[in-house]
């Protein structure tokens, strides 16, 4: 049997913590003022993407790999929509940054590094047309990133590798939706789509000793989501969805980046 | 309900771990890797097949033909973007139309030059092979060498890279050097600017550490694309004094050279030498490396003036240290200086024979280290000639670690390693 990373059992236990705190402060948390139209309901988010970032002024690029895991404070602004902030741990896969600047190159492959990671997200209902409604969302999130000590390469000289990264992203747009189902509301939506970040390596080897920050962008600048909201009942509400964010590869031809997330919220 | 509530929050929290496990556990395809390019792949129908066989074929897994190789009747074929090309290789292998299907793999340079000799010079590329073109010459051992080849596909250097090779001279005219030299140099020796070679030390000097590479010609060079500057300094019969090497390692530290390689020396202290060396060293950011010696003895000055000079040693085909190798503290690498072929001046060349030869020596180990740090220059032109000299330190194989563990006097801290120098580090933990 294949030994989890820690990292990863550290992000599944998260996750199982937050399932729970979500549960038992559920009862406790979630304000019913339907008087005041609005209600204040916990959930849980996780996400999984994959991104091509470019970096050295886009002349390389590689995968920017991503799971991460959120408790989710929504608040549904009666008819007009819902926002919601977040936090939580996400899981990011840097491989294949290369730092040429240093006294020795390094290439990073020691896969995922945790961190902590807030945003905030909203969508807001525009107009109706029968069935089909249209509205706006967007989400900001940011992975605060965590200084990490790398096992440094096997020289003549005892040394040491650090690294942090850290990723932000920002979506914007328009959405379409249909809501001609008791219990489950289908959606597509076009976004702006901006993820950027840093990744700082340090390296100090012998008497040698650098640092070299290399700023990543996200290929691609469109995105396209299609998902669903599930209500199987009034206290839950389960939301799944699938992106793609195409782009032009630097040797030409497009290609496509996927993700999918799901959010679940409960309240009782 | 309150159980009810925590036994389906802890079922929705072990779910998301699980996914999150699988999803961030995953390990990357070969295509993450770069073996084969993705979403592609390479499929040949069975002469049999009809085509509306092939079309079936395509448009049940919904991939579509992108191109065809016709005189094989090959198929670039397309795949969805949401299955692999693993995936798509295992379904079309399970049609019984299909005569083959595989990824549409990619293959890469691995930089081995196409130079006439290149094959004996077991320096760079040691796969074991006859050392010498003589009868009963002996066998190389396989990666006995300096590791170029992986070196190569990350620089194979940069034409404003400068290496000074004051020594005897350059044959200007050779082949496999004439376009490689910047300017005619000067001869100290002469006093003229004619820095022809009427002995043949540094032309071989010179074609080890930049012969012109990968021109059907002779052998390749460590630095494929650095400029020779040459400095005569030495007379026909390979001696020089002072004055002649003082100057020399001024003008070519004032004339532009990054590298000096000096392949000489003397077991005596030589205060003006040292102090011309400090000036390239301190005050031009020349990186020197210089020969230890020939004599099974200490160290030879300049080499052993430790705080600016890259001392070098030798090793031979089989990684053990060359018996007469100069030896001291002040040893700072080897390389290999057993046996090696490098340009040879056409003129002192007997005719009908070619203008390369066979020689040993710390004089000829030294040019890989100025050739090595020529490339370290041209990749990161911002260190300084101590950053270089430790680069090539930290990153030589310790080939005598089984008698002497860590730096020794013999080896210093071992045989040069190109790879290790050049190319990007795995950070995997």
């Amino acid at each position: 049997m294949k030994k989890q990373p820690a990292e990863v059992k550290k992000l599944s236990a998260a996750v199982a913590l937050l399932a729970a705190v979500a549960v038992l402060a559920g009862p406790a948390r979630a304000q019913d003022a339907e008087g005041a139209g609005i209600r204040v309901r916990p959930g849980l988010g996780i996400e999984h993407f994959s991104r091509t970032v470019s970096w050295d002024e886009a002349a390389s690029t590689s995968k920017l790999v991503v799971s991460l895991a959120v408790l989710r404070a929504e608040v549904e602004l009666a008819t007009a929509g819902r926002m919601a902030l977040f936090a939580g741990y996400s899981l990011s896969n840097f491989n294949g940054l290369t730092f040429r600047q240093l006294p020795f190159s390094l290439e990073y492959q020691a896969g995922t590094i945790g961190s902590l990671l807030w945003g905030a997200d909203f969508e807001g209902r525009v107009a109706g047309f029968g069935d089909i409604e249209v509205g706006v969302a967007a989400q900001f999130a940011m992975s605060l990133g965590r200084a990490k000590e790398f096992e440094a390469p096997s020289l003549n000289a005892a040394g040491t590798v650090d690294g942090k990264g850290t990723w932000s992203r920002i979506l914007a747009g328009p959405l379409v939706r249909y809501a001609g189902y008791e219990n489950f509301t289908p959606y597509l939506s076009v976004s702006y789509n901006r993820l950027w970040g840093t990744f700082t390596m340090s390296e100090s080897i012998g008497a040698l000793s650098g640092v070299e920050e290399k700023k990543i962008t996200g290929r691609g600048s469109v995105g396209f989501a299609f998902g669903a909201v599930f209500e199987p009942s009034a206290s839950v509400k389960v939301q799944g969805e699938l992106t793609a964010v195409p782009y032009k590869k630097l040797s030409g031809g497009l290609d496509t980046d996927y993700g999918v997330a799901i959010k679940a919220v409960i309240s009782i | 309900m309150r159980r009810l509530r925590a036994v389906a929050g802890g079922v929705l929290g072990a779910g998301l771990a699980a996914y999150l496990a699988f999803a961030a556990a995953g390990s990357p395809s070969a295509a993450d890797d770069g073996l084969f390019v993705p979403g592609q792949v390479l499929l040949k129908f069975k002469p049999t097949a009809t085509a509306a066989m092939k079309a079936l074929a395509l448009t049940t897994l919904r991939t579509r033909a992108q191109a065809l190789i016709s005189p094989l009747d090959l198929y670039l074929v397309r795949i969805p973007a949401e299955a692999t090309v693993e995936e798509a290789v295992e379904a079309f292998g399970r049609n019984p139309d299909v005569a083959y299907v595989q990824p549409n793999f990619i293959y890469r340079a691995c930089l081995t030059p196409n130079d006439k000799y290149f094959e004996d010079q077991y320096a760079l590329f040691n796969k074991g092979q006859q050392i010498g073109w003589v009868p009963g010459s002996p066998q190389g051992k396989p990666s006995a060498d300096i590791h170029a080849t992986a070196a190569w596909e990350e620089t194979t250097g940069l034409a404003h890279t400068v290496i000074a090779v004051i020594d005897t001279g350059v044959d200007l005219t050779h082949p496999d050097l004439k376009n490689k030299i910047k300017g005619p140099g000067y001869d100290f020796v002469n006093g003229d600017t004619d820095a022809s070679d009427d002995n043949g030390h540094g032309t071989m000097v010179a074609g080890i550490a930049a012969a012109e590479t990968d021109n059907y010609e002779g052998i390749a060079g460590v630095s494929w694309n650095s400029k020779i500057l040459p400095v005569k300094v030495l007379d026909q019969a390979g001696e020089g004094n002072s004055a002649a090497i003082v100057n020399g390692i001024l003008w070519a530290a004032n004339n532009g050279a990054q590298v000096l390689n000096l392949s000489f020396g003397m077991p005596a202290k030589d205060n003006a030498l040292e102090e011309a060396l400090k000036y390239a060293y301190e005050t031009k950011g020349a990186f020197i490396a210089a020969a230890a010696g020939n004599d099974n003895t200490a160290v030879y000055y300049p080499a052993a003036y430790d705080r600016y000079v890259c001392a070098v040693a030798a090793t031979d085909y089989l990684d053990l240290r060359a018996t007469w190798s100069n030896f001291g503290a002040e040893v700072d690498v080897a390389a290999p200086g057993v046996n090696i072929i490098s340009t040879f001046p056409v003129a002192l060349t007997p005719a009908g024979f070619p203008s390369y030869k066979f020689d040993s020596g710390t004089s000829l180990a030294c040019a890989y280290v100025a050739g090595l740090a020529a490339l370290v220059r041209g990749l990161k032109p911002s260190l300084t000639p101590a950053d270089v000299a430790n680069i090539i330190r930290y990153a030589a194989d310790d080939v005598n670690a089984a008698v002497y563990g860590g730096p020794d006097m013999f080896v210093g801290y071992g045989r040069i390693n190109m790879e290790k120098s050049l190319v990007p580090l795995k950070i995997t933990k």
